[in-house]
């Protein structure tokens, strides 16, 4: 019952003025496409690290901008606190930091990759635009936690349920991965 | 412009960047960063569509996206480690071991 009051609270700023709406979404869109850059181009991967955070902290004030509060604080939480965090201790892990040389052809199909997608998805979107339907107005409150739960336990309930699964797995490779490359000591379990 | 267009085209260049950054890196820890951009920007789009259509389903198909996404960079940055932790250099074309 808490959280629906808080909720509430913060879904006010969804009800500002159009231009305000566009400025703010703006602003914090600029910070998650710099940042994006930062990653691709740094070559330090603790500033690459970096960026990362700074993307994922954009993202989630968009995600609270477009009243998506449950995905904004699961944003913070996994990517901003767990996985960052863990590309930090996995660099520090790695010979020299994982430095790497850079060769000028890989940035030439890197301009390709990137310029081919960008091409494909902007054509995408003007053949939409053209239509003239466009994009419906964000109106009203976004939808609460409740109703967020609720395709998750009825509709959606066997990919849910699958992600149990999916981490456990995702932990027991991870670990025997890391084991298969251990000494096996006297008096161990390897 | 409105919002939603800004988000929309900010997604697809966060995607383009992750692509791009994919392709470009050698090293498999920034590598698996641009990965997570691109999942970013689709879980962007996800919430944007969740948005305007008034469908919680959307929100909560990111939720899932974020976990697969959480998944992914457990196992290949343990994949990252044990391939390149006695090593001097990093490249990820070294990675000989893991051809078919």
């Amino acid at each position: 019952m808490t959280t629906e009051v808080h909720l509430d609270h913060a879904q006010k700023p969804a009800r500002a003025r159009p231009m305000d709406a566009v400025v703010s979404v703006a602003v914090c869109c600029t910070i998650a496409a710099i940042s994006a850059l930062a990653v691709v181009l740094l070559k330090r991967p603790v500033h690459t690290a970096v960026g990362l955070l700074g993307h994922s902290l954009a993202m989630a004030a968009l995600y609270l901008m477009l009243s998506a509060q449950l995905m904004a604080v699961a944003q913070v939480l996994i990517y901003s606190g767990a996985i960052v965090v863990l590309f930090l201790i996995v660099v520090t892990l790695l010979p020299e930091g994982g430095a790497e040389r850079l060769t000028g052809g890989r940035l030439v199909a890197a301009f390709i990759t990137g310029g081919s997608i960008l091409l494909v998805l902007g054509a995408a979107l003007a053949a939409h635009l053209q239509t003239g339907i466009g994009f419906a107005p964000i109106v009203g409150d976004g939808p609460t936690v409740k109703q967020v739960g609720q395709p998750l336990f009825s509709t959606m309930i066997v990919p849910f349920e699958l992600t149990a699964p999916l981490l456990l797995a995702s932990i027991v490779s991870a670990i025997a991965l890391w084991r298969r490359q251990e000494n096996p000591r006297a008096g161990g379990l390897g | 412009m409105t919002p939603e267009l800004v988000v929309v085209l900010c997604a697809f260049f966060v995607f383009a960047c992750g692509a791009a950054g994919a392709v470009y890196r050698k090293n498999p820890v920034a590598v698996l960063m641009c990965v997570e951009l691109m999942i970013n920007a689709s879980i962007l789009l996800l919430i944007l569509g969740s948005r305007i259509h008034s469908n919680p389903e959307g929100q909560a198909a990111g939720l899932l996206v974020l976990v697969l996404g959480a998944a992914e960079a457990v196992v290949g940055l343990a994949l990252a480690l044990a391939l390149f932790r006695g090593r001097t250099r990093i490249d990820i074309d070294d990675a000989k071991e893991i051809a078919g």
